[in-house]
């Protein structure tokens, strides 16, 4: 065999992310667009500056979404459904912390079609009690399985602690919420926070003036309210820091370690992103490393570094047999120290620092991912520019700074330890 | 129809190399697939296929470890195995595309398999079983389902394996036989696309790939399943909190008349809230908290698969009877024309989403290249466009009958 040298490992260029193209509406509506090339297919997202945190009671935003299809004056929720399953076309609705999104999947051709049945649901929605009645039931029986998984009783205790059972970042789904939905109440935020409010529209994909055109005419004759979500929900934390939950016969047991952190607009955050990585962020990761790769406990371990418009939160998640939980929890103990007091190799920096760059590639590579991460930098209040400092900020980090912020933000003693097992 | 135009060639030492271009993206896709799945396993060694796909990120004497490089040149990688194949995907931005050439060819003949990493790798695998198939509720579902459904064929187990203990007692021996049995360029297929011209991209194949050594393939003859005659029941009792029921048929194989009918009439049963089932039984009759249809979509004789969970307090006999009702239906009536309409715009607004993905791009050409042709990326929105009703009662009148079914009751202890 002739002998070949490997290739060169070039550094990675991130283009600047460009502010996308506005067209303000006649309502002093803004639609931003991102024109893409992409056969026939279009993608819209109506947002609303809502989501969990404006709802009166956990679970309430999330009831509206699944029930915005859920029947008008003129079409029950199963000709609704015939008639935009009939179009090839898709309408998720999701509530998120902050935003309360309609995402729109179609080809080109029967995007104002769906733009239309869309428009209705917005309009004419009436909730049917039926509907309310059939979707809590399934909700609960849903929420049985739930409940028998491990991982998610685990995430649930874990959130619960950090921010409160009942704040917006803090609950999960549970019976007890289930229990209390009401229509009343669901009427009532999808009046006060859907209909009344002033939409952030998002297109991109394949679409001309036609389709721009057509949504002015669709949202030009309601008056809308200014978006604004001054609500202030209080964090209380959990004081009981190592909780071990029983789950009789699973096999194997969860762990949820983590605590409250900073939100993107923190000076720290691209620094402390780049912290996380090394630490858990991805397969090269230390605790991948050491507690999959090395001593093969887990078939994987993450820390995700969660940001909220007003909070974030540091989480790290594995599962593992029950002999080697209390392992765990000590290997991320030690990953921290060692991040805290040993400066990290330069080999390992630009290995964590490149591939963080390329996920921010990634992140901007097509229509719909520009359009996806502008609108979440849009939800969460944080400029875009901010986004494009990223990158120089990770390019020039010093090794230092990665110890400096595992001392600033990781503390073992103020994390919750969860075990969810036998 | 938007085509999804590609280059093929085949190097002298039996590598297929596709590439296919895309410029409108800063990223290249390295996609190999090698024609080794779990189908090609012995019945008591099961799960090597998957264990066997861990290994391959153990390194080489050049790369000791394999996702480093890649990481560094910011990139992403990972795998996947199932039934049929092994695929391995690497995606780097442009600047960087040589990188996984080199590492793809680099592993492809000089993995380093020691007694240490396969020990590890069994661990890890080990837990991987636990997390995805003991440790949540319904999880072994596709391990009692397929052995009712095939008795002779390897589709019987899942990819994961039949149990734990074959992974624990998979020797280095088979390890490394395993690799140079399946492991080598006439049996791999090479997708390249994204943005890298097409002289580039034959330059770099030829530059790491041309040189390594064909190898001889002995593939064990896989067992073909006869077709069921009489129908099969079982019922098996688990700690979960609503009875299940899952009805299952040998269904056409990947490349057999009738794959595509079998496909649309799952869509025409639970693809969204106006579907058969969605909306005849989980919403007006409300006998399953959740349903679904599905197929498993194997080259070789498949599964049409109908589970549903049932509530709470409903007869399980009923929730059978209600699905047979729409079985029959299918087999009685024709759908009518809006109906057959709609599960076609559905199916291909679905394909044409998934087609702007450059990951999803790259690894379908690999797939239709093992099934014999590439080209076929760009015929199947035409298979499903020809269906007829006529089509869809003779699948269902052939393939979804009660002689040929096969009844799991999956039921809650408590």
């Amino acid at each position: 065999m002739k002998f070949k040298t490997a290739p060169t490992i070039h550094s990675l260029n991130v283009p600047e992310f460009k502010v996308p193209e506005r067209t303000t509406l006649k309502n002093q509506i803004d639609i931003f667009e991102f024109p893409g090339i992409v056969p026939e297919i279009s993608r819209v997202d109506i947002v609303f500056n809502s989501g969990k945190w404006t709802e009166s009671a956990p679970m309430i935003a999330n009831s509206v979404a699944k029930l915005f299809k859920s029947g008008t004056r003129r079409q029950n929720a199963y000709q609704m459904s015939e008639s935009i399953d009939f179009l090839g076309s898709t309408i998720n609705v999701y509530a998120g912390y902050h935003g309360f999104t309609i995402a729109i999947y179609s080809m080109k051709k029967n995007l104002i079609k769906t733009l239309n049945l869309m428009m209705e649901c917005l309009n004419e929605n009436i909730f049917p009690e039926d509907e309310l009645e059939n979707y809590i039931k399934n909700l609960q029986s849903k929420q049985l399985i739930r409940e028998e998984k491990t991982e998610l009783i685990a995430d649930r205790a874990l959130k619960n602690s950090i921010f409160g059972k009942n704040h917006p970042y803090g609950y999960e789904a549970a019976q007890e919420f289930i229990e209390q939905l009401s229509l009343e109440e669901i009427r009532k935020y999808f009046l006060n926070e859907i209909q009344a409010k002033k939409p952030t529209i998002y297109i991109s994909g394949t679409f001309g003036d036609e389709e721009i055109k057509f949504i002015d005419q669709l949202f030009s004759e309601e008056v809308y309210r200014e978006q604004e979500d001054n609500i202030e929900h209080i964090i209380t934390a959990s004081s009981d820091y190592i909780q071990n939950i029983k789950k009789e016969k699973s096999a194997q047991t969860s762990l949820a370690i983590g605590m409250q952190s900073i939100h993107k607009s923190h000076e720290d955050y691209a620094f402390l992103s780049l912290t996380n990585t090394i630490f858990g962020g991805y397969f090269g990761s230390r605790l991948m490393s050491n507690i999959r790769e090395e001593k093969g406990y887990t078939y994987g371990i993450y820390s995700i570094l969660q940001t909220y418009k007003r909070s974030g939160a540091i989480f790290v998640q594995t599962e593992t047999s029950h002999e080697h939980a209390k392992s765990c929890v000590n290997e991320v103990k030690t990953e921290i120290q060692k991040l805290q007091e040993v400066l990290i190799g330069d080999e390992e920096m630009k290995q964590a620092r490149n591939y963080l760059l390329g996920k921010y590639l990634s992140r901007m590579d097509g229509a719909f991912s520009q359009m996806e991460l502008y609108k979440n930098f849009q939800i969460e209040g944080v400029d875009i520019q901010y986004f494009n400092k990223f990158a120089d900020t990770i390019l020039n980090m010093s090794k230092g700074v990665v110890r400096d912020m595992a001392q600033k933000h990781y503390n073992f003693e103020t994390m919750y330890q969860i075990t969810v097992g036998n | 129809m938007s085509q999804i135009n590609f280059e093929k060639k085949i190097l002298k030492n039996g590598l297929t190399v596709i590439y296919h271009s895309d410029p409108n993206t800063p990223f290249v896709v390295v996609n190999t697939l090698y024609k080794v799945g779990s189908k090609n396993e012995l019945h008591h060694k099961t799960g090597f296929a998957h264990l066997f796909e861990h290994l391959m990120f153990e390194g080489t004497p050049n790369i000791p470890y394999f996702d480093g490089p890649l990481q560094e040149a910011g990139g992403e990688n990972n795998a996947f195995t199932n039934n049929d194949y092994t695929n391995y995907y690497d995606f780097v931005p442009a600047t960087n595309a040589e990188i996984p050439f080199w590492m793809e060819a680099d592993r492809m003949q000089n993995l380093k398999i020691n007694a240490t990493s396969l020990k590890l790798q069994k661990k890890v695998v080990i837990e991987e079983f636990k997390e995805n198939y003991i440790n949540q509720p319904y999880g072994d579902i596709q391990h009692i389902l397929r052995t009712m459904v095939y008795q002779k064929h390897p589709y019987q187990w899942p990819t994961i394996g039949k149990d734990i203990g074959h992974i624990k007692d998979a020797t280095l021996k088979e390890v490394k036989d395993f690799y140079h049995q399946y492991y080598s360029p006439n049996n791999a297929i090479l997708v390249v696309a994204g943005n890298i011209e097409s002289d580039k991209t034959f330059e770099l194949v030829e530059k790491w790939f041309s040189d390594i050594p064909t190898q001889n393939q002995s593939s064990l003859e896989i067992a073909q399943e006869p077709i069921q005659t009489s129908a099969r029941e079982k019922t098996h009792l688990a700690n979960v909190p609503e009875n299940m029921i899952i009805l299952a048929f040998q269904m056409p194989g990947r490349l057999e008349k009738g794959y595509f009918e079998g496909d649309l009439i799952t869509d025409i049963l639970s693809s969204g809230p106006s579907s058969r089932l969605e909306y005849q039984l989980v919403k007006e009759r409300a006998l399953f908290s959740d349903i679904d249809a599905y197929i498993t979509g194997s080259i070789d004789t498949g599964m049409f698969v109908i589970e549903g969970r049932i509530h709470n307090g409903i007869d399980i006999q009923v929730a059978k009877d209600a699905i047979w009702e729409e079985l029959k239906n299918l087999q009685e009536n024709d759908i009518s024309d809006i109906e057959l309409e709609k599960v076609k715009n559905q199916m291909l607004t679905y394909m044409r989403f998934s087609d702007a993905s450059l990951l999803n791009k790259a690894i379908s050409l690999a797939y239709y290249e093992m099934l014999g042709n590439a080209q076929l990326i760009n015929e199947e929105a035409d298979e499903y466009e020809n269906i007829s009703k006529e089509d869809i009662r003779d699948f269902a009148k052939k393939y979804l009958n009660f002689s040929q079914s096969n009844t799991l009751y999956y039921l809650s202890k408590a």
